[in-house]
């Protein structure tokens, strides 16, 4: 829907309308300077004739004074008569060579001058003899002679009669030839002129026809995408306004016209300031202009966050918006275009975003605090624990011992007995305590896992625990056990505890044998601790991992914590823990831990 | 050993006093102990104030044992009182408590104590604890003179 008036279809327009005329133009100058040319040549042929006539008269003149003078010195015998005959007896052939050539293209006219020609040489020689004859002698030869000179003259002036005559009729054929060309140049210069002038003027009116008939479509489909434009503009969802240089509007579009209040009839060419009044949310100040912001920046701009628009009748609304100049061709700004949308849900949501978010945030924060508060108070706990709850435990044990060993004299075997067992259960309780200490520090403890050499910690835990010092007991180690990534402490108290499970649970009726084992895999490794004690049934296996199970606690004594423990410490380290076993065969226990690949 | 200093033992808790008293009974230790029951009166004791004015009486320790867990001040607070004051450097102390957290260890030294013993829960544990410290700190450690009254 774009006009494709452009410059060039109307200049190709206007050539066609001009070159035509002109050529026209330029045909008739042409032909008239033809005809012009001819008409001259008649003109000049027309003086020619009359320079032959008066010529021929000159001519004839001079003999006729030659004449004059030769009869009156015959007739006086006075030498002074002759001086017109000696004066223009040298013009005559001269005037007479000129007359030839003047009519030297006329063939009729040559043979008459040349008729004339013998007969002027008989009288010129006729004369001289006349002259040297001297005054008349009345005789009757001189008679002769005057009367042969006089018939000669005659014949020399009838014979120059018709010359003139002929070249008379010859000026007037031109005369009227002249006046017949004037007239034929005056006709068709009329006719020429008339003809062009009909003919431009056809021509012209039909290039105008044209080139109305292409500015006229040209109107209407800038018409037509005025029209467009004001339809898709009134059609967006967006509000638009438009404003001229002056930032008045000359343009506003439906939705513009309900947010603003401002119906289009009235808002016509009123400032934009006046219909378009905005405030920042907040503060309630104006915000600055976007047409003059466009106008400083040269460029699109945004709108601030939180603006809101004030209608005509007071209504707010919040609104997003962007206000862009708009080009003239020639790259000069020659109005605004604002476009705006209510804001009012999206501000709603983002609103219910933020306080969510905040809300979420709050909440979080609320549950660290507690967090942190029940972290605290198990903190505190623990201490509380491990020096409250054991310090009565130490003077139980204590005074047990106390009075076993200070009054040994006094007891019987049953008093000792009794003594005895209280040392038991004070020490028994306060490994409890001191396992609960071990499992509630690996739960909250946060440890770097860092590479650890399986070999020699398995070496040192055999080494020096009492508890595996006991010569019946026969451990086999696959050496190398690879190193693997965790923690020093925690993979001593794991690997020391299942070992302790493997000499704990020994099977009475054979010796008991462990043996240690790895298995590398890319990533991992699962260390093997392998027994050929009394097992533990399969209903038992994801039981024993939990804090104070025990299959059979009463019989083999210790806290049950072992394996939780174990399971927490093993986990603290990205690991797993597992079993195989089976009732009275043995149990294979397996820690899975990150390989660590050098040391 | 008549008259080499005593040892300062910090120590609410009559029950463990008496067991640790009896250990050091065993363990033969000559010196003598003294006796406080809160971190206020290690201080006093320490620096010669309220019921400890007369230094003759309650001579310098060469050795604190020092609980942490303490009514009034702590072990931590008697400690840190101590390193403090100038004229008591040399006194050496040993931290003896029921807690083996390692943020109480690390708390201790780098308070400035000289060892840090977790309390045995056996008796016959304890009296081994007391000789070995006996052994070490009295038979070939060398103290710093300190001043007398």
């Amino acid at each position: 829907m774009l006009v494709e008036m452009n410059g060039d279809r109307f200049r190709r327009i206007l050539v066609l309308t001009l070159v035509p005329p002109l050529l026209l133009i330029g045909a008739c100058a042409i032909s008239l300077a033809l005809l012009t040319n001819h008409l001259l040549q008649v003109m000049r042929m027309d003086r020619h004739s009359v320079e032959v006539i008066s010529a021929s008269h000159e001519w004839e003149k001079l003999l006729i004074d030659m004449e004059t003078g030769l009869r009156g010195f015959k007739m006086t015998g006075d030498a002074r008569f002759l001086e017109p005959y000696n004066v223009a007896k040298p013009q005559v052939d001269a005037k007479f060579s000129n007359l030839s050539r003047l009519v030297s293209d006329n063939p009729t006219q040559t043979d008459t001058l040349n008729a004339i020609e013998k007969s002027v040489i008989q009288w010129q020689d006729l004369a001289e003899n006349s002259v040297r004859a001297g005054k008349y002698d009345s005789q009757p030869a001189s008679l002769d002679e005057a009367l042969s000179r006089k018939a000669l003259m005659d014949s020399i002036r009838t014979l120059l009669s018709t010359f003139i005559d002929n070249e008379d009729i010859l000026l007037q054929a031109r005369d009227t030839e002249a006046e017949t060309t004037k007239q034929d140049v005056y006709l068709f210069e009329m006719v020429i002129l008339g003809l062009a002038a009909a003919l431009a003027f056809l021509h012209v009116q039909r290039q105008m026809h044209n080139l109305a008939d292409s500015y006229e479509e040209a109107l209407d489909e800038v018409a037509t995408q005025k029209e467009w434009f004001r339809v898709t503009l009134s059609s967006i969802g967006d509000a638009v306004i438009v404003t001229d240089l002056d930032g008045r509007a000359t343009f506003m579009n439906a939705e513009a016209e309900r947010m603003t209040g401002w119906p289009w009839a009235e808002a016509k060419g009123k400032a934009l300031k006046t219909i378009f009044r905005i405030v920042n949310e907040e503060t309630r100040r104006s915000v600055d202009d976007p047409v003059e912001k466009v106008f400083k920046e040269k460029r699109v701009v945004g709108l601030a966050n939180h603006t809101l628009l004030i209608s005509k009748s007071g209504k707010e609304w919040p609104i997003e918006d962007s206000a862009a100049p708009i080009y003239h061709p020639d790259q000069s700004i020659v109005g605004v275009v604002l476009v705006f949308h209510d804001a009012t849900e999206t501000r709603r949501s983002a609103k219910m975003l933020k306080d969510h978010a905040d809300d979420l945030e709050q909440k979080v924060l609320a549950r660290t605090v507690e967090l942190q508060r029940s972290i605290n108070e198990l903190e505190a706990f623990s201490y509380t624990v491990s020096h409250d709850l054991r310090a009565p435990l130490r003077a139980m044990q204590g005074y047990s011992n106390a009075l076993l060993e200070d009054f040994a004299g006094r007891w019987g075997d049953q008093e000792r007995d009794y003594l005895a067992r209280i040392t038991k259960a004070a020490e028994r309780l306060d490994i409890l305590i001191q396992d609960l200490l071990t499992y509630s520090k690996m739960s909250k403890e946060h440890q770097a896992v860092i590479p650890v050499d399986l070999d020699r910690l398995v070496g040192d835990v055999l080494t020096q625990y009492p508890t595996f010092q006991n010569p019946g007991l026969h451990f086999e180690v696959q050496h190398p056990l690879p190193a693997v990534l965790g923690h020093e402490s925690g993979l001593t108290q794991v690997i020391s505890n299942l070992l302790t499970n493997a000499v704990k649970f020994a099977a009475a009726d054979r010796p008991p044998k462990i043996k240690i084992r790895a298995e590398t895999g890319d990533f991992t490794v699962r260390l093997w601790i392998e027994d050929n004690g009394i097992g533990i049934s399969p209903d038992n296996h994801s039981r024993i991992f939990k804090i104070f199970e025990q299959v059979d606690g009463k019989k083999y004594g210790g806290t049950g914590m072992g394996l939780a423990i174990a399971k927490k410490a093993v986990e603290k380290m990205q690991g797993s823990i597992g079993l195989e076993s089976e009732l009275d065969v043995g149990t294979k226990m397996w820690i899975e831990l990150l390989r660590a690949k050098n040391l | 050993m008549i008259g080499s200093p005593p040892i300062l033992i910090v120590e609410d808790n009559a029950d463990d006093w008496f067991l640790l008293e009896r250990s050091f009974g065993i363990a033969n230790v000559p010196n003598v102990l003294r006796r406080v029951a809160d971190g206020q009166q290690a201080i006093d004791y320490l620096q010669g104030s309220a019921s400890y004015r007369d230094r003759a009486a309650n001579p310098l320790p060469s050795l604190v044992l020092l609980d942490l867990k303490l009514p009034f001040k702590n072990g931590f607070e008697v400690l840190a009182w101590l390193r403090q004051q100038h004229q008591l450097i040399g006194i050496v102390v040993v931290i003896l408590t029921s807690s083996s957290e390692d943020k109480d260890v690390s708390k201790a030294y780098e308070l400035g104590a000289n060892a840090y013993l977790v309390k045995p829960t056996s008796v016959n544990r304890l009296t081994e604890t007391v000789q070995a410290l006996n052994i070490f700190w009295f038979d070939h450690n060398k103290f710093k003179a300190l001043p007398s009254a």
